[in-house]
């Protein structure tokens, strides 16, 4: 087969991928049932590069890391020196389980709710509710109110226990982050997004 | 091409390739921040993929991609062969990796329990040449390319053609011109 009547390396792919219309198909067919040596090398080519691309699917990294990136780039042309904040300790503002049982609300909604906190600092507020899972853990979902609109919105958090320290990267821009399984003896969460870092006390051993 | 458009802003009208590595890493140097947004966002799966690949944790892999993209910030007035960016950004990042598993594996035999981390299998000579070539072939081949192959998102044709701004019907002819690019680049032994 002349190179002129051999398939297009787009028919060619087209065909390899399922996409070729029947006459395309048709003519690819008979090139390579013809032992058009031309066709049959692009093909196995084709294969052999979507099969290696098969194993190196690319993972996408937490949007945290973007966000730090930008804050490193900024930083670096300001010619500042890349510190790390300074920790802010976290208020406890509200405890449902302290302020909902004065208020005589605490049977209806803890239980089922869970246990909500809120601490203030100047730079943020963090809203944490946590969800007993079983007797060793609890599950924590938090959210960063940063007082500056303008800041970076994803934050970092660590929880850390006496021998355990669990990070949570994947936050998104809402300010949001999550923990499956926090043990309870738990002393400690912080947060911070690079330019502002809070910390806070836990105590999980009532969470039910 | 104008600072402060977006990586895929500037693709939809589909009249201008996205800048080379090189012209990237220019603008870097002369400060401009949306070069290195877009330079970060052509690479930064690449770098988090080779870190995972090297056995690490998700939380480890992104302290890796940040930590190799700071090593480019260091070096960005170093660095001579700019269009090499791709095989650079990976060596730094499994440097990184590998003191990162050497440290946890410290760590982990001082708690006496079971190192589970393993290398996967990964053909590394086959991934540096064909993120070189990919980064060779440049522009929108290089997105499309990436997109189609490499994406774990699979974006569907219809979506390539609004970030292209090209018809779906354009997106099948486009693919194949690429590809055929890419394989006169690697040369056609490379997957054989």
């Amino acid at each position: 087969m002349s190179e002129d009547q051999s398939p297009s390396f787009t028919d060619l792919l087209d065909w390899v991928e399922g996409r070729a219309d029947e006459t395309v198909a048709a003519r690819v067919a008979a090139a390579i049932g013809a032992g058009d040596q031309r066709a049959l090398g692009i093909v196995e080519w084709i294969r052999s590069f979507r099969r290696s691309a098969a194993q190196m699917a690319m993972a996408t990294p937490p949007p945290l890391v973007r966000q730090n990136l930008r804050l490193q780039f900024a930083r670096r042309m300001a010619g500042e020196l890349a510190v790390a904040p300074d920790f802010v300790d976290g208020e406890l503002a509200f405890d449902s389980r302290r302020d909902l049982s004065r208020a005589g609300t605490r049977g209806a909604s803890s239980d089922a709710d869970g246990v909500h906190l809120m601490f203030r600092t100047a730079p943020a507020d963090v809203l944490i509710d946590l969800y007993p899972m079983d007797p060793q853990t609890v599950r924590l979902d938090g959210r960063v109110l940063a007082s500056d609109a303008a800041a970076p919105p994803i934050f970092e958090a660590i929880v850390l226990a006496p021998e355990r320290r669990l990070r949570d990267v994947d936050g998104d821009e809402l300010g949001q982050f999550h923990f499956d399984q926090v043990p309870r003896d738990a002393t400690e969460l912080q947060v911070t997004n690079q330019v502002v870092a809070v910390r806070m006390p836990l105590d999980l051993a009532d969470v039910d | 091409m104008t600072e402060g458009r977006s990586h895929f802003v500037r693709h939809r009208d589909g009249s201008e390739p996205p800048p080379s590595d090189a012209e990237l890493l220019a603008r870097c140097r002369a400060g401009g921040a949306a070069a290195w947004d877009t330079l970060v966002g052509r690479y930064e799966r690449l770098v988090f993929t080779v870190a995972l690949r090297n056995g690490v944790s998700r939380e480890d892999a992104a302290d890796i991609t940040q930590s190799t993209f700071v090593a480019l910030l260091d070096a960005l007035d170093r660095i001579r062969d700019d269009e090499r960016l791709p095989s650079w950004l990976m060596t730094v990042a499994r440097r990184n990796a590998w003191r990162v598993r050497g440290a946890s594996r410290r760590e982990v035999s001082l708690d006496g329990v079971e190192d589970v981390a393993h290398e996967p299998t990964v053909d590394w000579e086959t991934y540096l040449a064909l993120h070189e070539a990919l980064g060779q072939l440049g522009g929108n081949c290089r997105e499309l390319l990436v997109a189609l192959y490499f994406d774990p998102a699979e974006p569907s044709y219809a979506q390539l053609a609004q970030r292209f701004g090209r018809s779906i019907g354009g997106i099948g002819p486009m693919r194949g011109r690429c590809l055929d690019r890419l394989r006169s680049i690697l040369g056609e032994e490379t997957f054989l």
